[in-house]
């Protein structure tokens, strides 16, 4: 037997009762699991890979001039006094800001309860009383104060029925 | 052994995300790069089946380039000669970091049941002697005495000239025998 065949023989005979058709359905199994996680993990990495590319531009070119209310830049040079000055600043621009954050929250606030009818209609007689309260002094006064109490209903109350009185009173008295 | 147009309708399917179809192809074509992983792998089941893994999750990944392949199987085949050859760079690169020259022995309880005991001695001598092998002289010794490629087979799938394959075949015959010595009666 030549070199050659005897290493083939050794090697099929190392080989021998390894060979095993089955695939297992777990092996198939575990391969379906595995392309999940991979999908997932590219999911997540084009995810935050998006995120940077969109975040870049406003990164470069966002106005460094607006105040910044984050931080106070580091700044060794600074004095204790100079200091006190910048957090000072800071203080104040966020104290407006919160201000005027207040404001809006209140305005929308009010217009929402404004669009609510029950609201509107209550808001509506309560303007309808004061503009009658008013039209009764101003029928009880003289000429010039009646005139001028008119005057004060047709202008605040512009959509009551006193003001459409007023009005018309305006008139005759002209 | 499935002709070229019902492979090509079982890769439509499995293109398409059938799982009935990458099933059938996994049972069908992935035993022949199963036994050839065990056996570049150093008769390590777990290796093997890790490797056959990855290899399917390349078909479910990536059907369109099994598709552009003449063979599946061959397709297959090659992408777990591969994911061996990259899982033992690996592998050796670990050794160097962790400066451990002694590569850790195939595994031992793969021997049939029905080998003798003094064939199961030499048996795991052989598969030994394999598994030390540097692995570029291993890949031509299992690609050629056990899964019967010639030259130029072999150069195919690895990817060099059909020369390259004769001298690197000599000399991991020479080393494999060198290895086994008292087998082989070398000196």
């Amino acid at each position: 037997m030549s070199d050659d065949q005897a290493l083939r023989s050794l090697l099929r005979l190392a080989d021998s009762g390894t060979a095993r058709d089955d695939i297992s359905d777990a092996l198939i199994a575990r391969a379906y699991l595995k392309r999940r996680r991979i999908r997932h993990r590219r999911a997540v990495v084009v995810t935050v890979l998006v995120l940077l590319v969109s975040a870049t531009p406003w990164l470069i070119h966002r106005d460094h001039t607006t105040p910044s209310v984050v931080s106070i830049p580091p700044n060794p040079s600074l004095s204790m006094p100079e200091l006190k000055l910048a957090v000072a600043r800071q203080q104040a621009v966020v104290e407006q800001l919160l201000a005027a954050e207040q404001q809006r929250l209140l305005d929308q606030h009010l217009a929402a309860l404004q669009a609510k009818p029950a609201i509107k209609r209550r808001i509506d007689n309560e303007r309808e009383s004061a503009a009658l309260a008013i039209a009764r002094q101003a029928a009880c006064a003289d000429a010039a104060d009646a005139a001028a109490a008119y005057e004060q209903v047709a202008t605040l109350f512009p959509q009551t029925s006193a003001a459409v009185v007023a009005r018309a009173r305006l008139q005759s008295s002209n | 052994v499935l002709d070229a147009e019902a492979q090509q309708g079982l890769l439509d399917r499995l293109r398409r995300g059938d799982r009935a179809a990458f099933e059938s192809v996994a049972r069908q074509h992935t035993p022949r790069p199963l036994q050839l992983a065990r056996r570049l792998l150093g008769w390590d089941e777990t290796e093997a089946q890790d490797v056959v893994q990855d290899a399917l999750v390349a078909l479910l990944m990536h059907p369109a380039k099994a598709a552009n392949a003449k063979n599946l199987e061959a397709w297959l085949v090659t992408v777990t000669l591969n994911l061996c050859r990259s899982r033992g760079r690996r592998r050796a690169a670990w050794l160097r970091f962790l400066r451990l020259s002694a590569a850790p022995s195939p595994v031992k309880n793969e021997q049939a049941a029905d080998v003798p005991m003094i064939d199961a001695e030499l048996s795991q001598q052989v598969r030994d002697a394999v598994h030390n092998l540097a692995s570029g002289d291993r890949e031509v010794i299992v690609l050629h005495y056990l899964e019967g490629h010639d030259a130029a087979d072999i150069a195919g799938l690895l990817g060099i000239r059909p020369n390259t394959v004769e001298v690197r075949l000599h000399r991991a015959r020479q080393r494999l025998k060198a290895l086994l010595p008292t087998v082989t009666g070398a000196p």
